[in-house]
Protein backbone atom coordinates (compact mmCIF):
# COMPACT_ATOMS: atom_id res chain seq x y z
CA UNK A 1 0.00 0.00 0.00
CA UNK A 2 0.96 3.41 -0.73
CA UNK A 3 2.02 5.49 2.05
CA UNK A 4 2.48 8.62 0.61
CA UNK A 5 2.47 9.57 -3.52
CA UNK A 6 3.40 12.38 -5.26
CA UNK A 7 2.53 12.94 -8.45
CA UNK A 8 4.02 16.43 -10.85
CA UNK A 9 4.30 18.36 -7.79
CA UNK A 10 5.35 21.73 -8.28
CA UNK A 11 6.11 24.99 -5.84
CA UNK A 12 7.83 28.04 -7.14
CA UNK A 13 9.39 31.03 -5.40
CA UNK A 14 9.72 33.78 -7.68
CA UNK A 15 12.08 32.15 -10.46
CA UNK A 16 13.51 29.67 -7.95
CA UNK A 17 11.75 26.40 -8.79
CA UNK A 18 12.36 24.89 -5.14
CA UNK A 19 10.18 21.66 -6.50
CA UNK A 20 9.97 21.20 -10.15
CA UNK A 21 8.04 18.48 -11.51
CA UNK A 22 8.80 16.02 -8.55
CA UNK A 23 7.17 12.59 -8.29
CA UNK A 24 7.35 9.29 -6.30
CA UNK A 25 5.67 6.87 -3.88
CA UNK A 26 6.16 5.61 -0.43
CA UNK A 27 5.51 2.42 0.35
CA UNK A 28 4.16 1.06 3.32
CA UNK A 29 6.82 0.18 6.20
CA UNK A 30 10.23 1.34 3.82
CA UNK A 31 11.90 3.91 4.83
CA UNK A 32 12.35 6.30 1.91
CA UNK A 33 15.00 9.26 2.16
CA UNK A 34 15.21 12.10 -0.04
CA UNK A 35 19.08 13.02 -0.55
CA UNK A 36 20.44 16.41 -1.59
CA UNK A 37 22.59 19.59 -1.02
CA UNK A 38 21.03 22.04 0.89
CA UNK A 39 18.68 24.13 -1.27
CA UNK A 40 17.58 20.60 -3.37
CA UNK A 41 14.16 21.57 -2.33
CA UNK A 42 13.77 18.61 0.50
CA UNK A 43 12.63 20.83 3.08
CA UNK A 44 9.73 22.30 1.03
CA UNK A 45 8.63 18.93 -0.25
CA UNK A 46 8.00 17.19 2.66
CA UNK A 47 6.55 20.49 4.16
CA UNK A 48 3.83 20.16 1.14
CA UNK A 49 3.00 16.64 2.26
CA UNK A 50 2.94 17.60 6.10
CA UNK A 51 0.31 20.02 4.88
CA UNK A 52 2.62 23.31 6.07
CA UNK A 53 2.79 24.57 2.45
CA UNK A 54 0.43 24.97 -0.47
CA UNK A 55 1.97 23.79 -3.65
CA UNK A 56 1.75 25.61 -6.67
CA UNK A 57 0.30 22.44 -8.70
CA UNK A 58 0.60 18.85 -8.63
CA UNK A 59 -0.75 16.01 -6.65
CA UNK A 60 0.16 14.31 -2.70
CA UNK A 61 -1.37 11.94 -0.68
CA UNK A 62 -0.50 10.87 2.51
CA UNK A 63 -2.21 8.02 4.56
CA UNK A 64 -4.88 8.34 1.25
CA UNK A 65 -5.42 11.57 2.64
CA UNK A 66 -5.06 15.25 1.12
CA UNK A 67 -2.87 17.36 3.61
CA UNK A 68 -4.84 20.54 3.08
CA UNK A 69 -8.42 19.15 3.18
CA UNK A 70 -8.06 16.30 5.69
CA UNK A 71 -5.20 18.12 7.43
CA UNK A 72 -6.58 17.14 11.40
CA UNK A 73 -7.15 13.62 10.46
CA UNK A 74 -3.78 13.13 8.90
CA UNK A 75 -1.93 14.91 11.73
CA UNK A 76 -3.39 12.49 13.97
CA UNK A 77 -1.75 9.90 11.93
CA UNK A 78 1.27 11.27 11.08
CA UNK A 79 4.70 12.20 13.79
CA UNK A 80 6.82 15.07 12.65
CA UNK A 81 10.32 16.18 13.43
CA UNK A 82 11.25 19.72 11.99
CA UNK A 83 14.22 20.57 10.90
CA UNK A 84 14.87 23.19 13.83
CA UNK A 85 13.75 21.39 17.08
CA UNK A 86 11.56 24.50 18.57
CA UNK A 87 9.87 22.83 21.72
CA UNK A 88 8.82 24.97 24.75
CA UNK A 89 12.02 25.70 26.37
CA UNK A 90 10.64 27.01 29.71
CA UNK A 91 8.75 23.59 30.09
CA UNK A 92 10.02 20.42 31.91
CA UNK A 93 10.27 17.14 29.66
CA UNK A 94 7.62 14.93 31.32
CA UNK A 95 5.63 18.26 30.90
CA UNK A 96 6.42 18.75 27.65
CA UNK A 97 5.42 15.16 26.62
CA UNK A 98 2.07 14.93 28.95
CA UNK A 99 1.11 18.35 26.77
CA UNK A 100 1.75 16.63 23.21
CA UNK A 101 0.16 13.52 24.47
CA UNK A 102 -2.98 15.46 24.92
CA UNK A 103 -3.25 16.16 21.58
CA UNK A 104 -4.20 12.91 20.35
CA UNK A 105 -6.95 10.48 20.36
CA UNK A 106 -4.64 7.42 20.93
CA UNK A 107 -1.50 8.61 23.30
CA UNK A 108 1.25 6.40 24.28
CA UNK A 109 3.42 6.06 27.41
CA UNK A 110 5.32 8.72 27.65
CA UNK A 111 7.68 6.99 30.02
CA UNK A 112 8.34 4.00 27.48
CA UNK A 113 9.37 6.92 25.08
CA UNK A 114 11.49 8.19 27.75
CA UNK A 115 13.32 4.74 28.53
CA UNK A 116 13.67 3.77 24.69
CA UNK A 117 15.72 7.05 24.66
CA UNK A 118 17.96 7.21 28.04
CA UNK A 119 16.43 9.97 28.73
CA UNK A 120 14.12 8.61 31.76
CA UNK A 121 16.29 10.43 34.48
CA UNK A 122 15.70 14.07 32.49
CA UNK A 123 12.00 13.55 32.98
CA UNK A 124 12.10 16.96 35.47
CA UNK A 125 14.88 18.65 33.38
CA UNK A 126 13.64 21.70 31.63
CA UNK A 127 13.95 21.74 27.98
CA UNK A 128 16.26 24.82 27.82
CA UNK A 129 18.55 22.74 29.97
CA UNK A 130 18.77 19.59 27.79
CA UNK A 131 22.07 19.42 25.58
CA UNK A 132 21.71 19.39 21.49
CA UNK A 133 21.53 16.13 21.36
CA UNK A 134 19.16 15.18 24.43
CA UNK A 135 16.82 17.83 22.65
CA UNK A 136 16.95 16.34 19.26
CA UNK A 137 15.75 12.59 20.92
CA UNK A 138 12.79 14.71 22.58
CA UNK A 139 11.56 15.67 19.24
CA UNK A 140 12.28 12.80 18.19
CA UNK A 141 10.27 10.98 20.73
CA UNK A 142 7.43 13.24 20.07
CA UNK A 143 6.96 11.92 16.41
CA UNK A 144 6.09 8.65 18.38
CA UNK A 145 3.69 9.71 21.11
CA UNK A 146 0.31 8.88 18.84
CA UNK A 147 1.50 5.66 17.71
CA UNK A 148 2.31 6.80 14.37
CA UNK A 149 2.21 4.87 11.33
CA UNK A 150 4.13 7.27 9.26
CA UNK A 151 7.00 9.38 10.36
CA UNK A 152 8.59 12.84 8.59
CA UNK A 153 12.32 13.19 9.77
CA UNK A 154 13.96 16.63 8.10
CA UNK A 155 17.74 16.71 8.98
CA UNK A 156 16.82 14.40 11.57
CA UNK A 157 21.11 14.67 12.71
CA UNK A 158 21.68 17.62 11.62
CA UNK A 159 24.49 19.22 13.62
CA UNK A 160 25.06 16.59 15.52
CA UNK A 161 28.35 14.86 16.63
CA UNK A 162 29.48 11.74 15.07
CA UNK A 163 28.36 9.30 18.15
CA UNK A 164 24.88 10.73 18.49
CA UNK A 165 24.57 10.61 15.66
CA UNK A 166 25.04 6.77 15.18
CA UNK A 167 22.40 6.57 18.58
CA UNK A 168 19.59 8.65 16.33
CA UNK A 169 20.52 6.11 13.34
CA UNK A 170 20.14 3.01 15.72
CA UNK A 171 16.50 4.75 17.20
CA UNK A 172 14.91 5.05 13.66
CA UNK A 173 16.19 1.57 12.57
CA UNK A 174 14.04 0.86 15.18
CA UNK A 175 10.70 2.73 14.30
CA UNK A 176 11.53 0.71 11.11
CA UNK A 177 11.85 -2.36 12.68
CA UNK A 178 8.38 -1.60 14.32
CA UNK A 179 6.72 -1.19 10.86
CA UNK A 180 6.73 2.63 10.61
CA UNK A 181 6.78 3.98 7.48
CA UNK A 182 9.50 7.02 7.53
CA UNK A 183 9.91 9.48 5.39
CA UNK A 184 13.60 11.58 5.65
CA UNK A 185 15.26 14.26 4.49
CA UNK A 186 19.54 14.38 4.70
CA UNK A 187 22.73 15.37 3.53
CA UNK A 188 24.44 13.12 5.17
CA UNK A 189 25.42 10.14 2.58
CA UNK A 190 26.08 7.40 5.68
CA UNK A 191 22.57 8.67 6.57
CA UNK A 192 20.95 8.02 3.52
CA UNK A 193 23.13 4.64 2.66
CA UNK A 194 22.74 3.38 6.58
CA UNK A 195 18.86 3.90 7.15
CA UNK A 196 17.03 4.04 3.26
CA UNK A 197 15.55 1.33 1.91
CA UNK A 198 15.26 3.35 -1.48
CA UNK A 199 16.85 6.98 -1.97
CA UNK A 200 15.84 9.19 -4.17
CA UNK A 201 18.53 12.28 -4.96
CA UNK A 202 17.32 15.37 -5.14
CA UNK A 203 19.46 18.71 -7.19
CA UNK A 204 17.68 21.57 -8.05
CA UNK A 205 13.56 20.83 -7.14
CA UNK A 206 14.06 17.35 -9.54
CA UNK A 207 14.90 13.92 -8.64
CA UNK A 208 17.60 12.88 -11.00
CA UNK A 209 17.87 9.22 -9.45
CA UNK A 210 15.63 7.00 -7.14
CA UNK A 211 16.51 3.36 -6.05
CA UNK A 212 17.85 1.36 -3.62
CA UNK A 213 21.67 2.69 -2.59
CA UNK A 214 22.72 -0.70 -3.70
CA UNK A 215 21.10 -0.56 -6.85
CA UNK A 216 22.51 3.19 -7.20
CA UNK A 217 25.61 2.46 -6.36
CA UNK A 218 25.92 -0.71 -8.68
CA UNK A 219 25.16 2.01 -11.66
CA UNK A 220 28.56 3.90 -11.39
CA UNK A 221 31.61 2.67 -13.69
CA UNK A 222 34.04 3.12 -10.94
CA UNK A 223 33.21 1.80 -8.15
CA UNK A 224 36.16 2.57 -5.84
CA UNK A 225 38.00 5.26 -4.48
CA UNK A 226 41.51 5.94 -3.85
CA UNK A 227 42.25 8.77 -1.64
CA UNK A 228 45.80 10.79 -0.94
CA UNK A 229 47.84 13.53 -0.50
CA UNK A 230 50.71 14.01 -2.64
CA UNK A 231 53.29 16.08 -0.76
CA UNK A 232 55.05 17.51 -3.76
CA UNK A 233 53.86 18.46 -7.14
CA UNK A 234 52.23 16.08 -9.38
CA UNK A 235 50.06 16.54 -12.90
CA UNK A 236 46.75 15.30 -12.78
CA UNK A 237 46.81 14.05 -16.62
CA UNK A 238 49.23 11.49 -15.36
CA UNK A 239 47.34 10.20 -13.15
CA UNK A 240 44.33 9.73 -15.21
CA UNK A 241 47.05 7.86 -17.79
CA UNK A 242 46.93 4.89 -15.57
CA UNK A 243 45.37 2.10 -17.08
CA UNK A 244 41.87 1.33 -14.70
CA UNK A 245 41.30 5.15 -13.53
CA UNK A 246 38.13 6.39 -14.59
CA UNK A 247 38.06 9.81 -13.34
CA UNK A 248 40.61 12.60 -10.80
CA UNK A 249 39.37 14.63 -8.74
CA UNK A 250 41.72 17.37 -7.20
CA UNK A 251 40.35 18.24 -3.58
CA UNK A 252 43.37 21.07 -3.55
CA UNK A 253 46.74 21.30 -0.95
CA UNK A 254 47.63 17.88 -2.98
CA UNK A 255 44.59 16.07 -2.03
CA UNK A 256 43.62 13.39 -4.98
CA UNK A 257 40.85 11.05 -5.46
CA UNK A 258 40.77 8.45 -8.16
CA UNK A 259 37.73 6.67 -9.24
CA UNK A 260 38.50 3.67 -10.34
CA UNK A 261 37.27 -0.24 -11.36
CA UNK A 262 39.72 -1.81 -10.23
CA UNK A 263 42.20 -1.32 -7.03
CA UNK A 264 45.07 -4.04 -7.42
CA UNK A 265 46.73 -2.64 -10.90
CA UNK A 266 46.12 0.84 -10.36
CA UNK A 267 47.70 0.80 -6.92
CA UNK A 268 50.55 -0.80 -8.02
CA UNK A 269 50.33 1.68 -11.08
CA UNK A 270 50.43 4.87 -8.80
CA UNK A 271 53.07 3.22 -6.25
CA UNK A 272 55.71 3.11 -9.27
CA UNK A 273 54.87 6.54 -10.06
CA UNK A 274 54.94 7.44 -6.67
CA UNK A 275 58.52 5.85 -6.36
CA UNK A 276 60.00 7.41 -9.90
CA UNK A 277 59.33 10.93 -9.05
CA UNK A 278 60.34 10.56 -5.40
CA UNK A 279 56.64 11.33 -4.21
CA UNK A 280 55.75 10.73 -0.71
CA UNK A 281 52.23 9.78 -0.41
CA UNK A 282 50.64 10.62 2.36
CA UNK A 283 46.82 9.13 4.32
CA UNK A 284 46.10 6.85 1.42
CA UNK A 285 43.04 5.02 1.44
CA UNK A 286 40.81 2.72 -0.75
CA UNK A 287 37.00 2.96 -0.22
CA UNK A 288 34.46 1.36 -1.96
CA UNK A 289 32.02 3.94 -4.08
CA UNK A 290 29.32 5.73 -2.06
CA UNK A 291 26.11 7.25 -3.13
CA UNK A 292 28.03 10.30 -2.96
CA UNK A 293 29.72 9.33 -5.88
CA UNK A 294 26.25 8.54 -7.89
CA UNK A 295 26.24 12.51 -6.91
CA UNK A 296 29.11 13.33 -8.21
CA UNK A 297 28.67 11.13 -11.44
CA UNK A 298 25.01 12.77 -12.28
CA UNK A 299 25.61 16.66 -11.41
CA UNK A 300 29.62 16.87 -11.97
CA UNK A 301 29.90 18.02 -7.79
CA UNK A 302 29.97 17.08 -4.30
CA UNK A 303 26.82 17.13 -2.19
CA UNK A 304 28.80 19.25 0.27
CA UNK A 305 31.29 21.63 -0.88
CA UNK B 1 -11.89 20.39 26.46
CA UNK B 2 -9.02 18.35 27.88
CA UNK B 3 -7.10 19.82 25.17
CA UNK B 4 -7.57 23.37 26.48
CA UNK B 5 -7.04 21.60 30.05
CA UNK B 6 -3.92 20.69 29.39
CA UNK B 7 -2.98 23.87 27.24
CA UNK B 8 -3.66 26.48 29.58
CA UNK B 9 -2.22 24.87 33.03
CA UNK B 10 1.13 24.92 30.70
CA UNK B 11 0.22 28.50 29.36
CA UNK B 12 -0.16 29.38 33.17
CA UNK B 13 3.01 27.74 34.29
CA UNK B 14 4.96 29.36 31.76
CA UNK B 15 3.86 32.70 33.00
CA UNK B 16 4.68 32.27 36.54
CA UNK B 17 7.65 31.07 35.74
CA UNK B 18 8.31 34.25 33.29
CA UNK B 19 9.41 36.32 36.30
CA UNK B 20 9.56 39.50 34.33
CA UNK B 21 6.14 38.85 32.97
CA UNK B 22 5.11 38.47 36.79
CA UNK B 23 6.38 41.22 37.81
CA UNK B 24 4.97 43.46 35.33
CA UNK B 25 1.49 42.06 35.17
CA UNK B 26 0.95 40.56 39.00
CA UNK B 27 3.43 43.39 40.92
CA UNK B 28 3.36 46.56 39.20
CA UNK B 29 0.02 47.65 39.31
CA UNK B 30 -0.50 46.49 42.99
CA UNK B 31 3.48 48.54 43.55
CA UNK B 32 1.51 51.41 41.31
CA UNK B 33 -1.50 51.74 43.25
CA UNK B 34 -0.33 51.46 46.39
CA UNK B 35 2.41 54.31 45.61
CA UNK B 36 0.50 56.41 44.13
CA UNK B 37 -2.57 55.81 46.45
CA UNK B 38 -0.22 56.45 49.69
CA UNK B 39 1.16 59.66 48.40
CA UNK B 40 -2.46 61.21 47.53
CA UNK B 41 -4.21 59.67 50.09
CA UNK B 42 -6.11 62.97 51.23
CA UNK B 43 -6.84 64.18 47.86
CA UNK B 44 -9.73 63.64 45.62
CA UNK B 45 -11.59 63.60 42.22
CA UNK B 46 -14.49 64.99 41.52
CA UNK B 47 -16.87 63.79 44.79
CA UNK B 48 -14.75 60.29 45.19
CA UNK B 49 -11.44 59.93 46.66
CA UNK B 50 -8.08 60.14 44.71
CA UNK B 51 -8.20 56.07 45.61
CA UNK B 52 -10.93 55.18 44.93
CA UNK B 53 -10.78 57.19 41.34
CA UNK B 54 -7.46 55.17 40.93
CA UNK B 55 -8.27 51.83 41.72
CA UNK B 56 -10.39 51.20 38.72
CA UNK B 57 -7.61 52.58 36.01
CA UNK B 58 -5.19 50.21 37.63
CA UNK B 59 -7.78 47.65 36.71
CA UNK B 60 -7.77 48.61 33.65
CA UNK B 61 -3.97 48.75 33.72
CA UNK B 62 -3.87 44.97 34.65
CA UNK B 63 -6.35 43.71 32.07
CA UNK B 64 -4.13 45.56 29.45
CA UNK B 65 -0.41 44.52 30.81
CA UNK B 66 -2.25 40.31 30.46
CA UNK B 67 -4.52 40.96 27.90
CA UNK B 68 -2.18 42.45 25.19
CA UNK B 69 1.19 42.70 26.68
CA UNK B 70 2.11 39.22 27.51
CA UNK B 71 -0.18 37.64 25.21
CA UNK B 72 1.34 39.61 22.15
CA UNK B 73 5.01 39.15 23.02
CA UNK B 74 4.72 35.40 24.42
CA UNK B 75 2.99 34.57 21.38
CA UNK B 76 5.67 36.75 18.81
CA UNK B 77 8.01 34.78 21.03
CA UNK B 78 6.71 31.27 20.94
CA UNK B 79 6.53 31.92 16.83
CA UNK B 80 9.94 33.13 16.65
CA UNK B 81 11.36 29.90 18.33
CA UNK B 82 9.52 27.57 15.88
CA UNK B 83 6.96 26.24 18.59
CA UNK B 84 3.67 27.40 16.99
CA UNK B 85 4.94 25.86 13.96
CA UNK B 86 5.62 22.40 15.56
CA UNK B 87 1.99 22.80 17.02
CA UNK B 88 0.88 22.99 13.92
CA UNK B 89 2.10 20.05 12.83
CA UNK B 90 0.05 18.57 15.53
CA UNK B 91 -4.34 18.02 15.71
CA UNK B 92 -4.38 21.17 18.09
CA UNK B 93 -6.99 23.72 16.62
CA UNK B 94 -5.81 27.34 16.97
CA UNK B 95 -8.68 27.70 18.71
CA UNK B 96 -7.94 25.97 21.35
CA UNK B 97 -4.36 27.27 21.46
CA UNK B 98 -5.96 31.05 21.75
CA UNK B 99 -8.39 29.68 23.79
CA UNK B 100 -5.55 28.77 26.60
CA UNK B 101 -4.22 31.80 26.09
CA UNK B 102 -7.52 34.24 26.38
CA UNK B 103 -8.30 32.19 29.49
CA UNK B 104 -4.79 32.09 31.00
CA UNK B 105 -4.75 35.98 30.61
CA UNK B 106 -8.19 35.84 31.80
CA UNK B 107 -7.29 34.07 34.96
CA UNK B 108 -4.38 36.30 35.96
CA UNK B 109 -6.58 39.36 35.40
CA UNK B 110 -9.05 37.28 37.87
CA UNK B 111 -6.55 37.08 40.88
CA UNK B 112 -5.21 40.95 39.82
CA UNK B 113 -8.73 42.51 39.90
CA UNK B 114 -9.89 40.27 43.61
CA UNK B 115 -6.49 41.34 45.24
CA UNK B 116 -6.04 44.60 43.82
CA UNK B 117 -10.24 45.25 44.73
CA UNK B 118 -9.44 44.10 48.37
CA UNK B 119 -6.22 46.06 48.78
CA UNK B 120 -8.52 49.19 47.72
CA UNK B 121 -10.97 48.55 50.81
CA UNK B 122 -9.03 47.24 52.87
CA UNK B 123 -6.04 49.63 53.11
CA UNK B 124 -7.08 52.50 51.55
CA UNK B 125 -10.84 52.79 52.44
CA UNK B 126 -12.26 52.80 48.57
CA UNK B 127 -16.45 52.28 48.75
CA UNK B 128 -17.37 50.11 46.37
CA UNK B 129 -20.88 51.65 45.21
CA UNK B 130 -21.69 50.17 41.60
CA UNK B 131 -23.26 47.44 39.60
CA UNK B 132 -21.18 44.29 39.82
CA UNK B 133 -23.03 42.78 36.45
CA UNK B 134 -21.87 46.28 34.54
CA UNK B 135 -18.50 45.08 35.96
CA UNK B 136 -17.97 42.17 34.82
CA UNK B 137 -19.64 42.81 31.60
CA UNK B 138 -17.37 46.03 31.13
CA UNK B 139 -14.19 43.47 32.27
CA UNK B 140 -15.54 40.47 29.46
CA UNK B 141 -15.32 43.12 26.80
CA UNK B 142 -12.19 44.70 27.65
CA UNK B 143 -10.18 41.22 27.70
CA UNK B 144 -11.46 40.90 24.43
CA UNK B 145 -10.78 43.64 23.09
CA UNK B 146 -7.25 44.10 24.67
CA UNK B 147 -6.70 39.93 23.42
CA UNK B 148 -7.62 41.36 19.97
CA UNK B 149 -5.18 44.38 20.05
CA UNK B 150 -2.63 41.53 21.27
CA UNK B 151 -3.18 39.18 18.56
CA UNK B 152 -3.29 41.91 15.96
CA UNK B 153 0.09 43.35 17.05
CA UNK B 154 1.72 39.73 17.08
CA UNK B 155 0.27 39.17 13.52
CA UNK B 156 1.66 42.14 12.16
CA UNK B 157 5.33 42.11 14.04
CA UNK B 158 7.53 38.69 13.21
CA UNK B 159 10.71 39.56 15.29
CA UNK B 160 10.12 38.86 19.30
CA UNK B 161 12.54 42.19 20.49
CA UNK B 162 10.54 44.42 18.43
CA UNK B 163 7.36 43.00 19.34
CA UNK B 164 8.46 43.57 23.10
CA UNK B 165 9.39 47.07 22.05
CA UNK B 166 5.89 47.92 20.50
CA UNK B 167 3.82 46.45 22.79
CA UNK B 168 5.59 48.24 25.54
CA UNK B 169 5.29 51.57 23.21
CA UNK B 170 1.73 51.32 22.89
CA UNK B 171 1.15 50.18 26.72
CA UNK B 172 3.36 52.91 28.75
CA UNK B 173 2.14 56.18 27.21
CA UNK B 174 -1.67 54.82 27.15
CA UNK B 175 -1.38 54.21 30.52
CA UNK B 176 -0.44 57.90 31.19
CA UNK B 177 -2.19 59.64 28.98
CA UNK B 178 -5.94 57.70 28.78
CA UNK B 179 -6.98 58.81 32.83
CA UNK B 180 -5.99 55.09 34.19
CA UNK B 181 -4.04 57.21 36.93
CA UNK B 182 -4.86 61.11 36.39
CA UNK B 183 -8.24 62.69 35.21
CA UNK B 184 -7.95 63.05 31.37
CA UNK B 185 -9.18 67.20 31.93
CA UNK B 186 -5.79 68.00 33.67
CA UNK B 187 -4.05 66.58 30.55
CA UNK B 188 -3.18 68.84 27.53
CA UNK B 189 -5.77 69.45 24.75
CA UNK B 190 -3.98 67.51 22.12
CA UNK B 191 -3.49 64.67 24.68
CA UNK B 192 -6.80 64.87 25.20
CA UNK B 193 -7.81 64.58 21.73
CA UNK B 194 -5.23 61.30 21.35
CA UNK B 195 -6.69 59.91 24.68
CA UNK B 196 -10.51 59.81 22.61
CA UNK B 197 -9.04 57.43 20.31
CA UNK B 198 -7.42 54.78 22.63
CA UNK B 199 -9.37 52.30 23.73
CA UNK B 200 -7.91 51.84 27.50
CA UNK B 201 -9.65 55.42 27.54
CA UNK B 202 -13.41 54.43 27.34
CA UNK B 203 -12.16 51.09 28.92
CA UNK B 204 -11.03 52.61 32.41
CA UNK B 205 -14.12 55.14 32.02
CA UNK B 206 -16.44 52.33 32.20
CA UNK B 207 -14.93 50.29 35.03
CA UNK B 208 -14.98 53.78 37.37
CA UNK B 209 -18.45 54.13 36.16
CA UNK B 210 -19.39 50.48 37.03
CA UNK B 211 -17.86 50.39 40.49
CA UNK B 212 -18.44 53.87 41.39
CA UNK B 213 -21.89 55.05 40.15
CA UNK B 214 -23.15 51.65 38.75
CA UNK B 215 -26.13 53.25 36.49
CA UNK B 216 -27.99 51.80 33.57
CA UNK B 217 -27.20 50.61 30.24
CA UNK B 218 -26.90 54.81 29.27
CA UNK B 219 -24.13 54.97 31.18
CA UNK B 220 -22.24 52.40 29.36
CA UNK B 221 -22.90 52.59 25.40
CA UNK B 222 -20.81 54.36 24.29
CA UNK B 223 -17.79 53.27 26.01
CA UNK B 224 -18.67 49.35 25.45
CA UNK B 225 -19.62 49.96 21.63
CA UNK B 226 -16.19 51.89 21.13
CA UNK B 227 -14.34 48.63 22.61
CA UNK B 228 -16.43 46.73 20.77
CA UNK B 229 -15.29 48.45 17.14
CA UNK B 230 -11.50 48.32 18.34
CA UNK B 231 -12.20 44.62 18.80
CA UNK B 232 -13.82 43.81 15.45
CA UNK B 233 -10.88 45.57 13.47
CA UNK B 234 -8.02 44.61 15.29
CA UNK B 235 -9.95 40.92 14.99
CA UNK B 236 -10.58 41.41 11.04
CA UNK B 237 -6.54 42.02 11.07
CA UNK B 238 -5.82 39.32 12.75
CA UNK B 239 -7.75 36.82 10.37
CA UNK B 240 -6.24 38.47 7.56
CA UNK B 241 -2.35 38.64 8.36
CA UNK B 242 -1.86 36.12 11.37
CA UNK B 243 0.98 33.15 10.27
CA UNK B 244 2.35 30.69 11.94
CA UNK B 245 5.90 30.71 11.37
Amino acid sequence: MSMITVDNLRKHYGDVKAVDGISFEVQEGETFGFLGPNGAGKTTTIEIIEGYKTPDSGNVTALGLDPRKDGYELKERIGIMLQETSLYPDLRVGELLRLFASYYRNPVDPGALLEMIGLQEKKRAFVRELSGGQRQRLAFILTLINDSELLFLDEPTAGLDPQSRRAAWEWISRAREKGKTVFLTTHYIEEAENLCDRVAIINHGKIIALDTPKRLMANLDAKHRIEFVADGPIDAARLKAIPGVDKVLEAGRGEFVLYVRETQPVLRELMALAEREGLPLRDLRVEGATLEDVFIKLTGRRIRE
Amino acid sequence: MKVLYRQLEVELKLFLRNKQEVFFTALFPLLMMSLFGYLNKEASVGNVSYVAFLLPGVIGMSVMAAAFLNLSTSLVRQRDDGILKRLRGTPLRAWALLGAKVLTASTVILFQVLLLISVGVLFFGVEIAGSVPWFLATLLVGVFAFTAMGLALASLINNADTASAAAHAIYLPMLFICGAFFPLDVMPRLLQHVAKALPLTYFVDALRCAMLEGGGLGNYAKDLSVLLGWLICCFAITVKTFRWE
